[in-house]
């Protein structure tokens, strides 16, 4: 019965703990919208017939304005779509609260493609891989204008707004490979801004994770850079300055002056912050002086010259 | 019982001055989100107004609302010569408003592109809001302007109320942008 | 064979020539003028959309290309929007009728009208200009950064739009001031006819939320000229800040599109009801509720922004009041038809279509309201057909009820009830069958603005396009019927549907000056209960 009722309405297979429920809950809208069509037609179309201008039509006197009915009405109505909107509010805070030790994995979506980043450094293009049964929790940004992370298998989007940093937590149910859709309209690329996510058995997850290429240096740094935290500070503008992009770029400092963000730079900003202060961020970026080997600190470096858009 | 004229022209005055609020209500929404967001790029705008030209200005125009309100309760007459001196605030105040402009663009404080000013987040787009706000408050002034010079034709009390609530209001909005934009820091 | 006979004199013929329809600030001239330019833009949105759906027909590379593509739904974004729908009614019926409908010869300010509709004629040029002379790719949403950075002509547009604006402001203006100011003694507020009171409340919302519209647009305008980066994250600017300030009006602006059409409704089905309204006092609270609420769901179209959960919740909430206000009306207009003298013809079939979109459009909206369920059905075809059935449908098909229904009010004339029955069945299949597809496809996950998609959607979009030819047969056929009606059409009589309505209360075709002296109407415009027994 639920699946007829799926595929009758041409829904998606599903792919995601959310799903199931979404489309229960849809179920129940459309129950609301066909049992109250199908009294309010019923009545007109009886009224229409019975009332119907005829010879030998009598007019009876409409009763009298009833304003308890009235207000009745209306406050069942309101009661009902309360009801689903408390309903529909209950699933939102659940599909949107990332299950225990969930996946972190950074998207970043430009015209017209979408990467991803993991824990790991890892880098991919097009194609994310997950582990079926593990809560994963995507972060979101664009380097461009906005578009939006859309997987109808999954009924989940996000939009991934440039210069902010969104959210999407999702677990995948079932091994297979659901298409990514851009849902925000970003230019004559859009419609073929597609992607795949491919959820995987939580064995061959585990395999693709060992067998895939060796990191490279910039793979490194990505690792790196989640590890040590980085990007919670510095992917959120309010806190610390954006990485992505930032290489060689003219940097204005607190006193004023300007310096350019090279090596050199960015080396003397992990071992010594507070010598060159980002002008408009507080100074609170920690020294990594002798925290990081020479070869983790030329692996940072070389990420955030790659993160170049 | 008041004439349907000037019934008319008072329910229209309100309805210029609703929509104008709104009008204004966007950027000043647009400048709490981003005074929100950049508190020391907003402050450290702030630092860069000339802030006796603020001052000045907004005495200039508190008195022009006086004279204004003055031409209200004043015969038709005397109306005349307080909507005179309406029109010779509301001047000096733009003459002193584009003293202002001129200073800020000869110090490269120039909205878009060739913005030269401190790179403070924040303190860019401070710059254009103060261009937009003050600009379209000024464009509102010059409106207002246009209005008494025709009441002042007119003389018809009427018409003088309601060109007085227009003015009171263009005056409002510079007393909520004179904090916004030269005392806040 | 018999000569027509020449018609009585009337607002068309007195005084004559061109120069004086041009210069008019007869309110009943205003509107046929505003008949031309909307009817005009109809046209024109409609062949956009037409070449869209053609477009669509194959999974891709159909007969435009991607950026043209990107530019025709822009296009008939606009075209529809802010040159057909938002002045569709207000200027077209809202004119003719308001002072019919409460005893006046005039709106308050007869210059300020016949100013909105030439700042509408120039706003709609100077849009029309951008759009041929280049175009925009941004849709009619101009979401920032992309309407900032792309190169097509975002900056004339905006001009335009905006000036389409300043005309809206003036009409809501001048409607508000006449219903305050220039009622006839015999007509007290709560003896308004319901037409004019959605389009007061219209008016009300086109005052307050029109210049927050005009200010969003001017921005990007700005911005994209001089680069001043408001909206650009590269800058410092927020874009989702946009989205609010533009849906600030354009939700309430849905409002403006579909309140003058429940106005329509209201009076049809009483008229061919001959029943008085049930519950009025609930239509007018429900109309002032509608205009008042409506300012405060905005964020209702940002579910999946990245809004708070609070403000998520916020916003659905108040999406829920509104959709109760739209239930009150819709129940209020079938208890109507209760022990009334329900009288079948063109009118009241396109009002039935209006009930059946406006039912579903609503339940859809309340569906898209119901937060969790927006996150699969936000920007897909699933929102397309939701504001295409309640927006558009309920707009367009009150638009031709109010057409057919006060035609001889306007003329003086009569059109081939045949035909017009024929289109009218013609409309509604068209319509819900271009649109009951995309529910579909949007349920399956096409996103909308798609120039290329997925094959095994092709049957829908075959379908849907089949749905839009059936409509564009039945508009077609009705500019035909109503034009031969407009030249031959047998006289019509001041009141053929028996309506107590006021307006019917003044000769048909009415003449330039309809009232010699303030009318005194004893019973009210839903009078119908001498026709009990
Ligand atoms: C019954 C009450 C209604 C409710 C609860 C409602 C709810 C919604 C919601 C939540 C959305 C956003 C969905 C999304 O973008 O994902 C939406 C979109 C929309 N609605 Fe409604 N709606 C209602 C009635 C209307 C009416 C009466 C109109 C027009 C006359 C309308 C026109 C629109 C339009 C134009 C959009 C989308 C615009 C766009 O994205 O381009 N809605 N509605
Ligand atoms: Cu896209
Ligand atoms: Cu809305």
């Amino acid at each position: 019965m639920d699946d007829l009722l799926r595929r009758a309405l041409m829904l998606p297979p599903r792919a995601s703990s959310a799903a199931a429920g979404l489309d229960h809950l849809h179920y129940v809208v459309l129950g609301c919208a066909l049992a109250v069509a199908l009294v309010l037609f019923g009545l007109l179309g009886w009224f229409v017939v019975r009332f119907r201008d005829r010879p030998g039509h009598a007019r009876v006197r409409p009763g009298a304005r009833s304003r308890r009915f009235e207000v009745g009405l209306a406050a069942v109505t309101l009661a009902v779509f309360v009801t689903l909107w408390i309903g529909g509010f209950a699933q939102l805070r659940a599909m949107r609260t990332p299950g225990p030790n969930a996946l972190e994995v950074y998207v970043v979506a430009k015209q017209w493609m979408w990467s991803f980043v993991y824990p790991d450094g890892t880098a991919a293009e097009d194609e994310l891989r997950v582990p079926v049964g593990q809560p994963v929790e995507l972060l979101l940004t664009s380097r461009d204008v906005i578009h939006s992370f859309y997987v109808p298998a999954f009924r989940l989007k996000q939009d991934a707004v440039p210069g902010r940093m969104t959210s999407l937590a999702f677990t995948a149910t079932e091994a297979g490979t659901y298409d990514i859709l851009c849902a925000e309209y970003c230019g004559a690329g859009h419609s073929r801004m597609r992607g795949r996510v491919i959820a995987l058995p939580a064995a061959d997850y585990a395999r693709w994770l060992v067998a895939h290429d060796a990191p490279d240096l910039a793979r490194a740094g990505a690792r790196l850079a989640h590890e040590r935290g980085c990007l919670r500070c510095h992917d959120v503008r309010a806190v610390a300055p954006p990485l992505l992009g930032i290489y060689g770029r003219p940097v204005p400092l607190a006193d004023g002056s300007t310096a350019i963000a090279d090596a050199a730079y960015l080396t003397e900003s992990l071992m010594d912050p507070a010598a060159k202060v980002h002008a408009g961020y507080a100074a609170t970026m920690p020294s990594y002086l002798g925290q990081l080997s020479a070869a983790d600190t030329a692996a940072l470096v070389e990420y955030i010259r790659e993160a170049r858009p | 019982m008041i004439s349907g004229r000037a019934h008319a022209l008072r329910i229209t005055v309100w309805l210029v001055v609703a929509s104008e609020g709104l009008l204004f209500a966007g950027l000043f929404a647009l400048y709490a989100g981003y005074r929100a967001e950049y508190p020391r790029g907003f402050a450290e705008g702030v630092g860069l107004a000339v802030g006796w030209l603020g001052g000045t200005n907004t005495l200039v125009l508190l008195t022009s609302s006086f004279a204004m309100a003055a031409a209200i309760q004043a015969g038709p007459r005397a109306a005349r010569r307080w909507l005179v001196g309406v029109l010779g605030l509301g001047g000096v105040f733009l003459g002193l408003k584009g003293a202002e402009w001129a200073i800020h663009i000869g110090d490269g404080l120039v909205p878009g592109a060739h913005y030269a000013g401190p790179h403070t987040p924040g303190t860019a787009l401070f710059v254009t809001l103060y261009y937009a706000m003050t600009g379209l408050h000024a464009l509102h002034l010059v409106a207002g302007l246009a209005m008494v010079a025709w009441a002042r034709r007119r003389e018809d009390p009427a018409v003088t109320e309601c060109v007085g609530i227009y003015w009171h209001f263009v005056d409002l909005v510079w007393v909520v942008l004179w904090p916004l934009f030269y005392l806040l820091s | 064979m018999s000569e027509p006979t020449a018609p009585p004199p009337s607002f068309w013929t007195e005084p004559r020539g061109v120069r004086t329809w041009l210069a008019t600030t007869d309110h009943k001239r205003i509107a046929i003028l505003f008949f031309v330019g909307t009817a005009l833009a109809l046209m024109l949105g409609g062949t956009f959309a037409l070449i869209l759906r053609v477009e669509l027909v194959v999974p891709d590379h159909g007969i435009v290309g991607a950026h043209a593509y990107d530019k025709l739904f822009t296009h008939h974004g606009i075209v529809m929007v802010w040159m057909f729908m938002i002045p569709a009614i207000p200027g077209v019926f809202g004119n003719f009728l308001v002072p019919l409908m409460i005893g006046a010869n005039e709106l308050a300010f007869p210059r300020l009208n016949r100013a909105s509709f030439w700042v509408y004629a120039t706003g709609a040029c100077i849009t029309l200009a951008a759009l041929i002379g280049g175009g925009v790719d941004t849709g009619w949403t101009f979401y920032t950064p992309y309407s900032t950075t792309t190169p097509t002509a975002v900056a004339v547009v905006c001009v335009g739009v905006f000036v389409l604006g300043i005309s809206s402001v003036m009409t809501g203006l001048n409607f508000i001031v006449t219903v305050h100011t220039r009622r006839a003694p015999s007509v007290p507020w709560m003896k308004l006819p319901l037409f004019v009171w959605t389009i007061y409340a219209t008016s009300i919302i086109l005052v307050l939320a029109t210049p927050v519209l005009g200010l969003s647009l001017a921005l990007v305008g700005a911005d994209h000229v001089w680069h001043l980066g408001l909206f650009d994250p590269a800058a410092g600017g927020d874009p989702v800040l946009f989205q609010h300030l533009f849906w600030f009006y354009s939700h309430p602006a849905v409002y403006i599109m579909v309140l003058p059409a429940m106005g329509v409704v209201s009076e049809v089905v009483s008229t061919f009801a001959h029943n008085r309204p049930a519950s009025y006092g609930g239509i007018v609270v429900a109309t002032i509720g509608i205009a008042l609420v409506g300012f405060f769901t905005w964020g209702h179209h940002m579910f999946v922004a990245g809004m708070s959960m609070f403000d998520t919740g916020m916003f659905g909430a108040l999406s829920m009041f509104v959709a109760v206000f739209s239930a009150i009306k819709m129940f209020a207009w079938v208890i109507t038809f209760y022990r009334g003298r329900v009288v079948l013809a063109a009118p009241v079939l396109y009002v039935f279509t209006f009930l059946f979109l406006f039912l579903f459009g609503g339940m859809t909206g309340v569906a898209v309201a119901t937060s969790s369920l927006d996150v699969h059905w936000h920007d897909t075809y699933f929102i397309v057909a939701h504001f295409h059935f309640i927006m558009v449908g309920a707009t367009l098909t009150a638009y031709l009820a109010a057409l057919h229904y006060w035609f001889p009010k306007l003329t003086g004339r009569r059109y081939s009830e045949v035909w017009a029955r024929r289109a009218a069945v013609a409309v509604a299949l068209g319509f819900v069958g271009t649109f009951l597809p995309q529910f579909l496809l949007g349920n399956a996950g096409m996103p909308r603005r798609y120039y290329a998609y997925p094959e095994e959607w092709q049957w829908l979009h075959v379908a849907s396009t089949c749905g839009a030819g059936l409509l564009a047969l039945g508009l077609g056929t009705t500019l035909v019927y109503l034009g031969v009606a407009l030249r031959r059409g047998p006289p019509s009589g001041d009141d053929p549907w028996q309506s107590r309505g006021f307006e019917w209360r003044t000769p048909s075709p009415p003449p330039a000056v309809a009232f010699s002296a303030p009318p005194v109407w004893e019973r009210d415009a839903y009078s119908y209960e001498d026709e009990v027994p």
